[in-house]
């Protein structure tokens, strides 16, 4: 039986970055399994959105800090040749009157003592940005120039490239079956490919936790969630690279919009989407009905857009916790198990940290940022992490 | 004149497919679906023979269960006038179909028929030229232009060699390939006045046609998993290799 360090089970985008990061912290023999390809499954249909916005600080941080690596991502990952494909177009969030208001505002206050550079614009100023939206109903507006968004798969692939050449090995089309554990100690992992042992693994499962959960007989709540995505194009109302992404807290499904190829918009809902039983990464049916749902949203804040096209539509999977931020660190009574899951739709805006605190926690090295709100423990003691805008990605 | 233009509901390209768990077909179940990519080309043909003059009335047809409404929906967003659902949970074979669409030919009269030129589902590619048969009209299929007379289409085909051009006398069949056009895509106002526009709902028993299969399925299987390749030290194991276990020189 083959023998490493670590196996971080996984190679989507997180699972890629604790691999980076495991041996950039000095990780001799890392071993990462993916039950499909690098990248495949939930990171390659992520929008991509980056941004330091949210309502709970703790996320602020992690975002902050994923950013500045996103923002200068070559020289992180010391490969000239990678990129995570950024475009710094900037992020605005609108609350009209309302009960998004005040938490928008105290986010907003929340952030700048953060340290995070940040404006709150008149509705002249936010026109002036994004010329295709009206702002008439708006009661406040912020915006964050250092944001934007970047392609997830890139990001991932680029990670686990890094990660190779650093030592690590990655074995894809791998599943892995259980976990191997003798009194309470995980000694290794059993797969499709054979039984490997290992002192420390890191569980990087997505909408696949529940399996871990078997494994250990762990409470870990998630749930599989689908959302749909639409690409729409509009004539004489490009949504262009240098347009910010937009948070429309007003919309009824609190819609997030940012430029798909520099003159489309990508447009979703940002609160809850349709549960599934399995966790299943296919696409799924979208109406037409649904269709004429976001796109009459879309169409208030955006006027042009009543007469926009469908240019394609897909949907994507998150993995959801009750409060809408994800589990990270140590399981309590599992020695040698660390998790990082339940992301809800958010994860990508945090893969660098994440990776980085993740591979820190298994090598038993003080973490950046403390991982304590973050685990798994709140779901029993009640100390949950849920954002002010109540269910919904931007927690 | 009036044009139809035949529409099916097909498990979209975007998804991969997997075959169920028993062997009898391949799962549609919580799946995304969409218009056939020819047949939104066919819609889109018929749309602008209306737009140019060409036609006074375009009807899109579509065989299959009570969902396949959302296509005919699609269609009607594209351009099409009206709609028409012959409704059949049942397995549809060519044949079956090509019958079913023969009977609506003879309700609604139209002088031109377009159709995609297969289905990305079952890829059989035998409708179009299965119902210019049941109908003895003239057909030109793979089509990538059409030019209309007063009482001919002259298309132009995609053939092996190259390009055909030919003239057909109305009624006809066209079936379409990729290159006849590139259709527009749907816009809210247009999907919003389709939900106005009328669809019928017909049964084959009320064409009188029996769809039931020629062809029985005996078993669908997953293509084998290709195995992974192996490295050779050098050019020499390489020959060796492809001499002796290829069999190849």
């Amino acid at each position: 039986m083959n023998t490493y360090d670590v196996v971080v089970i996984g190679a989507g985008v997180i699972g890629s970055s604790v691999a980076f990061h495991l041996q950039k912290l000095g990780a001799k023999s890392v071993l990462v399994l993916d039950r499909a390809t690098i990248g495949a499954g939930t990171t390659s249909q992520s929008s991509g959105i980056l941004r330091t916005h949210y309502s709970v600080k703790e996320n602020v941080e992690l975002a902050r800090k994923s950013w500045a690596v996103f923002n200068d991502f070559a020289a992180y990952l010391g490969d000239d040749e990678a990129s995570c494909g950024i475009v710094k177009s900037g992020y605005m969030i609108v609350a009209a009157d309302g009960d998004k208001v005040e938490p928008l505002r105290a986010s907003l206050e929340q952030q700048k003592s953060q340290g995070i550079p940040l404006e709150l614009l008149s509705a002249q100023q936010a026109h002036e940005l994004m010329p295709i939206a009206r702002f008439d109903d708006a009661a406040l507006i912020g915006f964050e120039p250092e944001a934007g968004f970047a392609d997830a798969y890139l990001t991932a692939t680029s990670f686990a490239r890094a990660a190779r050449r650093g030592g690590v090995t990655i074995r894809e089309n791998v599943t892995v079956n259980r976990l191997l554990i003798e009194n309470g100690r995980v000694r290794g992992v059993s797969t499709s490919a054979g039984d490997f042992a290992a002192s420390m693994v890191v569980s990087t499962q997505n909408i696949w936790t529940p399996e871990l959960a078997g494994w250990t007989g762990a409470t870990l709540p998630v749930s599989p969630e689908r959302h749909a995505v639409l690409a729409l194009e509009c004539e004489g109302a490009a949504y262009t690279y240098t347009m910010p992404v937009f948070k429309d807290l007003a919309s009824p499904g609190m819609l997030y919009c940012r430029s798909y190829g520099g003159n489309q918009m990508l447009v979703s809902e940002g609160t809850a989407g349709e549960k599934l039983d399995t966790a299943d990464i296919e696409q799924g049916d979208i109406s037409m009905d649904y269709v004429v749902e976001v796109g009459a949203q879309v169409a208030e804040r955006f006027p042009a857009y009543e007469a926009a096209g469908i240019a394609s539509s897909w949907t994507g999977v998150y993995d959801v916790t009750p409060d809408w931020n994800p589990v990270l660190g140590a399981l309590p009574g599992i020695e040698g198990l660390v998790v990082g899951y339940g992301f809800s739709g958010h994860g990508f805006k945090l893969s660098p940290t994440v990776g980085k605190v993740l591979a820190q926690a298994a090598l038993g090295l003080p973490t950046d940022v403390s991982l304590t709100p973050y685990s798994v423990e709140r779901f029993a003691t009640g100390a949950l992490l849920t954002g002010k805008y109540g269910v919904g990605a931007v927690s | 004149m009036k044009v139809m233009a035949a529409v099916k509901r097909v498990v979209d390209y975007n998804v991969k497919v997997r075959v169920k768990a028993d062997g009898s077909g391949v799962e549609t179940s919580n799946v995304k679906m969409s218009m056939n990519p020819f047949d939104e080309i066919a819609v889109e043909a018929a749309t602008r023979l209306k737009e140019g003059g060409h036609a006074s009335e375009v009807i899109a047809v579509t065989c299959g269960p009570a969902q396949s409404t959302e296509t005919l929906r699609t269609a009607l967003a594209i351009g099409a006038d009206r709609g028409v659902l012959i409704q059949t949970d049942a397995e549809l074979q060519p044949l079956a179909v090509a019958k079913l669409l023969k009977a609506a030919v003879e309700r609604e009269q139209p002088r031109l028929v377009i159709l995609g030129k297969q289905a990305i589902d079952d890829d059989a590619g035998q409708t179009g030229q299965l119902l210019a048969a049941l109908l003895d009209w003239p057909q030109a299929t793979f089509a990538s232009h059409i030019e209309m007379g007063a009482d001919t289409a002259t298309v132009t085909r995609e053939v092996d060699g190259g390009l055909e051009v030919i003239q057909v006398v109305l009624p006809a069949i066209v079936t379409t390939d990729l290159r006849l056009n590139e259709p527009r895509y749907v816009t809210l106002p247009n999907i919003m006045k389709a939900k106005k526009k009328p669809i019928d709902t017909l049964s084959p028993a009320n064409l009188g046609v029996d769809p039931s299969p020629r062809l029985k399925t005996l078993k669908v299987v997953e293509p084998a998993a290709r195995k992974a390749g192996v490295r050779v030290s050098d050019v020499a194991a390489l020959v060796d290799k492809l001499k002796n276990e290829a069999k190849v020189i």
